[in-house]
Protein backbone atom coordinates (compact mmCIF):
# COMPACT_ATOMS: atom_id res chain seq x y z
CA UNK A 1 0.00 0.00 0.00
CA UNK A 2 1.41 3.32 -0.96
CA UNK A 3 1.27 6.12 1.38
CA UNK A 4 -1.60 8.39 0.68
CA UNK A 5 -0.66 11.69 -0.65
CA UNK A 6 -0.06 13.77 2.30
CA UNK A 7 -0.23 17.36 1.53
CA UNK A 8 2.36 18.99 3.58
CA UNK A 9 1.95 22.70 3.88
CA UNK A 10 5.03 24.46 2.84
CA UNK A 11 5.46 26.49 5.98
CA UNK A 12 7.43 29.70 6.19
CA UNK A 13 10.26 28.95 8.52
CA UNK A 14 11.83 31.94 10.18
CA UNK A 15 15.22 31.20 11.60
CA UNK A 16 17.52 33.09 13.94
CA UNK A 17 19.75 34.16 11.04
CA UNK A 18 16.75 35.71 9.25
CA UNK A 19 15.85 37.59 12.43
CA UNK A 20 19.40 38.96 12.73
CA UNK A 21 19.37 40.05 9.07
CA UNK A 22 16.09 41.91 9.54
CA UNK A 23 17.49 43.61 12.68
CA UNK A 24 20.58 44.72 10.81
CA UNK A 25 18.55 46.14 7.92
CA UNK A 26 16.40 48.06 10.43
CA UNK A 27 19.56 49.32 12.14
CA UNK A 28 20.81 50.61 8.78
CA UNK A 29 17.60 52.57 8.23
CA UNK A 30 17.79 54.02 11.74
CA UNK A 31 21.43 54.98 11.14
CA UNK A 32 20.55 56.83 7.92
CA UNK A 33 17.72 58.69 9.66
CA UNK A 34 19.96 59.72 12.55
CA UNK A 35 22.93 60.60 10.34
CA UNK A 36 20.95 63.01 8.15
CA UNK A 37 18.75 64.26 10.98
CA UNK A 38 15.72 63.38 8.93
CA UNK A 39 13.37 63.51 11.90
CA UNK A 40 14.10 67.20 12.49
CA UNK A 41 13.97 68.01 8.79
CA UNK A 42 10.64 66.29 8.29
CA UNK A 43 8.86 67.24 11.47
CA UNK A 44 10.50 70.39 12.76
CA UNK A 45 8.49 73.54 12.80
CA UNK A 46 11.46 75.92 12.59
CA UNK A 47 10.73 79.09 10.74
CA UNK A 48 13.27 81.20 8.89
CA UNK A 49 13.09 84.86 9.82
CA UNK A 50 14.86 87.82 8.27
CA UNK A 51 17.65 89.25 10.39
CA UNK A 52 20.09 92.14 10.13
CA UNK A 53 23.71 91.03 10.58
CA UNK A 54 25.97 93.96 11.48
CA UNK A 55 29.57 93.22 10.57
CA UNK A 56 33.07 94.63 10.25
CA UNK A 57 35.73 93.68 7.71
CA UNK A 58 39.22 95.00 8.40
CA UNK A 59 42.08 95.85 6.07
CA UNK A 60 40.18 95.26 2.84
CA UNK A 61 41.69 96.21 -0.52
CA UNK A 62 39.88 98.73 -2.78
CA UNK A 63 39.23 95.93 -5.29
CA UNK A 64 37.50 93.86 -2.62
CA UNK A 65 35.56 96.90 -1.43
CA UNK A 66 34.22 97.39 -4.95
CA UNK A 67 32.37 94.06 -4.69
CA UNK A 68 30.38 95.32 -1.68
CA UNK A 69 27.47 96.94 -3.51
CA UNK A 70 23.96 97.18 -2.11
CA UNK A 71 21.80 94.08 -2.68
CA UNK A 72 24.74 91.93 -3.77
CA UNK A 73 24.27 88.40 -2.46
CA UNK A 74 27.27 86.94 -0.66
CA UNK A 75 27.97 83.27 -0.13
CA UNK A 76 29.94 81.14 2.32
CA UNK A 77 31.52 77.90 1.14
CA UNK A 78 28.35 75.99 1.96
CA UNK A 79 25.38 78.30 1.54
CA UNK A 80 23.99 81.76 0.92
CA UNK A 81 25.12 84.18 3.63
CA UNK A 82 22.94 87.17 2.85
CA UNK A 83 22.43 90.28 0.77
CA UNK A 84 24.29 93.49 1.55
CA UNK A 85 21.94 96.10 2.94
CA UNK A 86 24.25 99.00 3.80
CA UNK A 87 27.96 99.76 3.94
CA UNK A 88 30.37 102.40 5.22
CA UNK A 89 34.02 102.36 4.29
CA UNK A 90 36.82 104.22 6.02
CA UNK A 91 40.62 104.09 5.83
CA UNK A 92 41.92 101.14 7.80
CA UNK A 93 43.35 102.07 11.20
CA UNK A 94 46.74 100.45 11.65
CA UNK A 95 48.62 100.32 14.93
CA UNK A 96 52.37 100.17 15.22
CA UNK A 97 55.01 100.49 17.92
CA UNK A 98 57.00 103.74 17.86
CA UNK A 99 60.61 104.22 18.92
CA UNK A 100 59.73 104.61 22.59
CA UNK A 101 57.62 101.45 22.64
CA UNK A 102 54.19 103.09 22.68
CA UNK A 103 51.35 102.07 20.43
CA UNK A 104 50.34 104.67 17.89
CA UNK A 105 47.95 104.52 14.98
CA UNK A 106 47.70 105.87 11.51
CA UNK A 107 45.29 105.61 8.60
CA UNK A 108 46.49 103.20 5.94
CA UNK A 109 46.96 104.78 2.54
CA UNK A 110 45.03 102.13 0.59
CA UNK A 111 43.45 99.51 2.85
CA UNK A 112 39.91 100.04 4.14
CA UNK A 113 37.81 99.01 7.13
CA UNK A 114 34.23 98.18 6.17
CA UNK A 115 31.25 98.42 8.51
CA UNK A 116 27.91 97.26 7.16
CA UNK A 117 24.75 95.24 7.46
CA UNK A 118 23.66 92.06 5.70
CA UNK A 119 20.08 90.85 5.42
CA UNK A 120 20.02 87.13 6.11
CA UNK A 121 17.66 84.33 7.07
CA UNK A 122 17.99 82.89 10.58
CA UNK A 123 16.16 80.57 12.91
CA UNK A 124 15.75 81.70 16.51
CA UNK A 125 16.45 79.11 19.17
CA UNK A 126 16.92 79.20 22.93
CA UNK A 127 20.66 78.84 22.33
CA UNK A 128 20.92 81.74 19.90
CA UNK A 129 20.46 82.27 16.17
CA UNK A 130 21.13 79.75 13.43
CA UNK A 131 22.00 81.18 10.01
CA UNK A 132 19.82 79.42 7.40
CA UNK A 133 18.70 77.19 10.24
CA UNK A 134 21.98 75.30 10.42
CA UNK A 135 24.97 77.51 11.36
CA UNK A 136 25.33 79.23 14.72
CA UNK A 137 25.78 82.98 14.38
CA UNK A 138 26.38 85.48 17.17
CA UNK A 139 28.58 88.51 17.86
CA UNK A 140 32.13 87.28 17.57
CA UNK A 141 31.40 84.77 14.80
CA UNK A 142 33.67 85.07 11.79
CA UNK A 143 32.74 84.11 8.25
CA UNK A 144 34.49 84.19 4.91
CA UNK A 145 31.97 85.65 2.50
CA UNK A 146 32.40 85.54 -1.24
CA UNK A 147 30.99 87.39 -4.22
CA UNK A 148 32.24 88.78 -7.53
CA UNK A 149 35.54 86.94 -7.27
CA UNK A 150 36.36 88.39 -3.85
CA UNK A 151 36.66 86.53 -0.59
CA UNK A 152 36.59 88.62 2.58
CA UNK A 153 36.73 87.69 6.26
CA UNK A 154 34.03 89.42 8.31
CA UNK A 155 33.37 89.56 12.04
CA UNK A 156 29.77 89.69 13.24
CA UNK A 157 29.09 92.56 15.65
CA UNK A 158 25.33 92.24 16.14
CA UNK A 159 22.43 90.04 15.10
CA UNK A 160 18.97 91.62 15.18
CA UNK A 161 15.72 90.29 13.87
CA UNK A 162 14.29 92.51 11.16
CA UNK A 163 11.13 93.26 13.13
CA UNK A 164 13.07 94.51 16.19
CA UNK B 1 6.20 -1.38 2.84
CA UNK B 2 7.68 0.71 5.49
CA UNK B 3 10.37 3.12 4.57
CA UNK B 4 12.83 4.27 7.14
CA UNK B 5 12.59 8.02 7.78
CA UNK B 6 15.37 9.81 5.97
CA UNK B 7 17.59 11.90 8.13
CA UNK B 8 17.52 15.48 7.03
CA UNK B 9 21.03 16.60 6.28
CA UNK B 10 22.15 19.99 7.53
CA UNK B 11 23.87 21.81 4.71
CA UNK B 12 26.25 24.47 5.81
CA UNK B 13 27.43 26.42 2.81
CA UNK B 14 29.64 29.41 2.06
CA UNK B 15 26.84 31.98 2.45
CA UNK B 16 26.06 30.69 5.95
CA UNK B 17 29.72 31.06 6.89
CA UNK B 18 29.66 34.66 5.60
CA UNK B 19 26.53 35.44 7.58
CA UNK B 20 27.97 34.01 10.78
CA UNK B 21 31.16 36.05 10.28
CA UNK B 22 29.07 39.15 9.64
CA UNK B 23 27.09 38.65 12.83
CA UNK B 24 30.29 38.08 14.82
CA UNK B 25 31.85 41.24 13.36
CA UNK B 26 28.74 43.26 14.22
CA UNK B 27 28.78 42.03 17.80
CA UNK B 28 32.48 42.87 18.19
CA UNK B 29 31.92 46.33 16.66
CA UNK B 30 29.00 46.98 19.00
CA UNK B 31 31.03 45.99 22.05
CA UNK B 32 33.94 48.17 20.89
CA UNK B 33 31.62 51.11 20.25
CA UNK B 34 29.93 50.81 23.62
CA UNK B 35 33.26 50.55 25.43
CA UNK B 36 34.76 53.52 23.56
CA UNK B 37 31.72 55.67 24.34
CA UNK B 38 31.94 54.43 27.91
CA UNK B 39 28.36 53.26 27.85
CA UNK B 40 29.59 49.90 29.06
CA UNK B 41 32.48 50.29 31.37
CA UNK B 42 33.36 48.27 34.38
CA UNK B 43 34.74 51.23 36.24
CA UNK B 44 32.72 54.39 36.71
CA UNK B 45 34.95 57.50 36.63
CA UNK B 46 35.11 59.77 39.62
CA UNK B 47 33.56 63.15 39.05
CA UNK B 48 33.92 66.45 40.78
CA UNK B 49 32.54 69.93 40.40
CA UNK B 50 35.18 72.29 39.06
CA UNK B 51 35.37 75.90 38.07
CA UNK B 52 37.68 77.00 35.31
CA UNK B 53 38.51 80.39 33.84
CA UNK B 54 38.73 81.26 30.17
CA UNK B 55 40.60 84.41 29.22
CA UNK B 56 39.56 85.97 25.92
CA UNK B 57 42.28 88.46 25.09
CA UNK B 58 42.18 91.31 22.58
CA UNK B 59 38.40 91.18 22.36
CA UNK B 60 36.54 94.01 20.64
CA UNK B 61 35.05 96.54 23.06
CA UNK B 62 31.67 96.09 21.31
CA UNK B 63 31.41 92.58 22.77
CA UNK B 64 31.40 93.77 26.38
CA UNK B 65 28.39 92.54 28.43
CA UNK B 66 27.31 89.94 25.87
CA UNK B 67 28.28 87.07 28.17
CA UNK B 68 25.99 86.90 31.20
CA UNK B 69 26.11 85.01 34.49
CA UNK B 70 23.90 81.96 34.11
CA UNK B 71 24.59 81.49 30.39
CA UNK B 72 25.15 77.86 29.43
CA UNK B 73 28.49 77.42 27.68
CA UNK B 74 28.50 75.09 24.69
CA UNK B 75 31.34 73.59 22.69
CA UNK B 76 30.77 75.01 19.17
CA UNK B 77 31.96 71.79 17.51
CA UNK B 78 30.18 69.10 19.50
CA UNK B 79 27.39 71.39 20.89
CA UNK B 80 27.89 69.68 24.25
CA UNK B 81 27.19 71.89 27.24
CA UNK B 82 30.55 72.38 28.98
CA UNK B 83 29.42 74.47 31.91
CA UNK B 84 27.56 77.44 33.28
CA UNK B 85 28.93 80.98 33.54
CA UNK B 86 29.31 82.08 37.16
CA UNK B 87 31.34 85.28 36.71
CA UNK B 88 32.52 87.63 33.97
CA UNK B 89 35.20 90.31 34.39
CA UNK B 90 36.78 92.80 32.03
CA UNK B 91 40.15 94.50 31.94
CA UNK B 92 41.99 96.67 29.44
CA UNK B 93 44.05 94.77 26.89
CA UNK B 94 47.65 95.92 27.06
CA UNK B 95 50.30 95.99 24.37
CA UNK B 96 53.85 95.60 25.62
CA UNK B 97 56.47 97.44 23.59
CA UNK B 98 60.15 98.22 24.08
CA UNK B 99 61.73 101.65 24.34
CA UNK B 100 64.61 101.32 21.93
CA UNK B 101 66.67 103.99 23.65
CA UNK B 102 66.45 102.69 27.19
CA UNK B 103 65.46 99.06 26.63
CA UNK B 104 62.58 99.40 29.09
CA UNK B 105 59.24 97.69 28.45
CA UNK B 106 56.39 100.13 27.85
CA UNK B 107 52.79 99.07 28.40
CA UNK B 108 50.01 100.71 26.38
CA UNK B 109 46.29 100.03 26.60
CA UNK B 110 45.25 98.81 23.13
CA UNK B 111 42.50 101.12 21.85
CA UNK B 112 39.18 99.39 21.26
CA UNK B 113 40.31 96.04 22.72
CA UNK B 114 39.67 94.50 26.12
CA UNK B 115 40.36 91.24 27.93
CA UNK B 116 37.40 89.24 29.19
CA UNK B 117 37.72 86.50 31.80
CA UNK B 118 34.81 84.08 32.05
CA UNK B 119 34.46 81.75 35.05
CA UNK B 120 32.61 78.51 34.25
CA UNK B 121 31.28 75.88 36.64
CA UNK B 122 30.78 72.27 35.55
CA UNK B 123 31.00 68.63 36.55
CA UNK B 124 34.16 66.98 35.28
CA UNK B 125 35.53 63.46 35.33
CA UNK B 126 38.75 63.01 37.28
CA UNK B 127 41.45 61.28 35.28
CA UNK B 128 45.05 60.34 35.92
CA UNK B 129 46.23 63.49 34.12
CA UNK B 130 43.60 65.94 35.29
CA UNK B 131 40.05 66.59 34.22
CA UNK B 132 37.72 65.67 31.40
CA UNK B 133 34.52 67.38 30.36
CA UNK B 134 32.21 65.29 28.16
CA UNK B 135 35.16 63.18 27.04
CA UNK B 136 37.47 66.10 26.24
CA UNK B 137 40.51 66.78 28.39
CA UNK B 138 40.71 70.17 30.11
CA UNK B 139 44.26 71.43 30.60
CA UNK B 140 45.76 74.75 31.64
CA UNK B 141 46.82 76.66 28.56
CA UNK B 142 44.32 74.92 26.29
CA UNK B 143 42.53 77.02 23.71
CA UNK B 144 38.83 76.75 24.41
CA UNK B 145 36.13 77.73 21.95
CA UNK B 146 33.41 79.51 23.86
CA UNK B 147 29.81 79.70 22.72
CA UNK B 148 26.96 81.28 24.66
CA UNK B 149 23.66 82.47 23.17
CA UNK B 150 24.91 86.02 22.46
CA UNK B 151 28.64 85.57 21.89
CA UNK B 152 31.23 83.21 20.46
CA UNK B 153 35.01 83.40 20.62
CA UNK B 154 38.23 81.66 21.59
CA UNK B 155 40.12 81.94 24.85
CA UNK B 156 42.81 80.29 26.93
CA UNK B 157 42.14 78.21 30.05
CA UNK B 158 44.07 80.08 32.74
CA UNK B 159 42.79 78.46 35.94
CA UNK B 160 41.11 75.26 37.11
CA UNK B 161 39.80 74.81 40.64
CA UNK B 162 38.17 71.71 42.06
CA UNK B 163 35.36 72.61 44.42
CA UNK B 164 35.17 69.41 46.48
CA UNK B 165 38.72 69.00 47.72
CA UNK B 166 39.75 72.66 47.34
CA UNK B 167 42.60 71.56 45.10
CA UNK B 168 43.85 74.55 43.15
CA UNK B 169 45.78 74.60 39.90
CA UNK B 170 46.59 78.04 38.55
CA UNK B 171 48.84 79.03 35.77
CA UNK B 172 50.96 81.61 37.58
CA UNK B 173 48.00 83.68 38.70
Amino acid sequence: MTDSNVKTAKGLRFSVIDFVIVLMILACFVGVVLRYDLVNKLFSKTVLTEARITFVAEAVTPEERAVFTESTVFYTDRDVFGALSSLEAAPAIVYYENSIGSLVHYEHATLLDLNGVFRAQVVSSENGYLLNGNTFIAPGSTFTVMAGGASVRITVLRVNLAEE
Amino acid sequence: MNTAPTKKKLYFNFIDILLVLLVLASVVTLIFFLRERRIVDGSSPKTAEITYKIEVAAMREEFRNLVAVGDMVMDPVTTNVIGEVTDVTYAPYYYVGTDRTTGLQITTAYPGKITMTVTVKTAAALTDTGYEIKGNALTLGDTISLRVPNFTGNGICIAIEQSASQTQNEKGR
